[in-house]
């Protein structure tokens, strides 16, 4: 149903061609795994550009999810220098948008520096720590 | 001992120089094949659109490794069809919150 299940069929996954290393990758899966696992939301990280408006592309993504209310997207777009983290309506309650808005500087702050998993992963861990025990 | 001119420019010059040139092409032969895929700010970015979520049993793949959605492989997430359409009008699921930001 993935895109990592199918072409795992084909020998080597699509996303090692990405932007990330395979340590990074580990690294990021077990930061949205835990982030999922503790808060009990679903976190979901969109690397690629975004359609103008940013901001209604990234919410139509993340309109997309399985479970939009309860679910968090973090879409960055390198090329556009943007990012956004859209919080579905129950997860609202929990991260509060002030505490994405802080998260979202610090991710900010990596990518500048260059550091598109550093950041992606601090961020990660930051918002599940906003949202707590689930 | 005595050494000609010429053995003298071997030993003091080009002793030095090979060892310099090896390890150059050491340091530089590995890395100049392969372009870097580390993102530069200001730079272009050429990658795919990927779509990472965690590893659990309704996405798949057992959760050991990151799966990723292709940009083109959005369908894949069970959503109303209607989201599918690349044109098709963000479906309302409460008000999204949220926070935005550039570097």
């Amino acid at each position: 149903m993935t895109a990592g299940e199918t072409s795992t069929l084909r020998g080597r996954p699509d996303v090692l061609d990405g932007p990330f290393t395979t340590p990074q990758l580990l690294r990021l899966d077990e930061a949205l795994r835990l982030a999922d696992k503790s808060t009990r939301l679903t976190f979901s990280v969109y690397l690629g550009d975004l359609d103008e408006p940013t901001r209604e592309s990234a919410e139509k993504l993340h309109s997309q999810l399985p479970n939009p209310a309860n679910s968090v997207l973090i879409a960055v777009s390198p090329n556009q220098r943007i990012l956004e983290i859209v919080t579905g309506a129950l997860a609202r309650r929990r991260i509060p948008d002030r505490s994405a808005k802080l998260a979202a500087l610090s991710m900010a702050a990596a990518f500048s520096g260059g550091d598109l998993a550093g950041g992606i992963v601090a961020g990660l861990a930051q918002l599940a720590e906003y949202a707590g025990k689930g | 001992m005595s050494l000609s001119i010429t053995q003298t420019v071997l030993v003091y010059a080009g002793i030095p120089a090979l060892v310099v040139l090896t390890v150059y092409g050491m340091v530089y032969g590995s890395t100049a094949r392969r372009v870097s895929k580390r993102y530069r700010p200001g730079r272009p970015f050429n990658f795919a659109p990927v779509w990472f979520l965690a590893g659990t049993g309704e996405t798949g793949s057992g959760g050991s490794t990151a799966p990723a959605l292709g940009a083109g492989e959005r369908a894949a997430l069970p959503g109303p069809l209607l989201a599918q359409a690349p044109d098709a009008p963000a479906i309302d699921h409460g008000e999204t919150g949220g926070a935005s930001d550039r570097w």
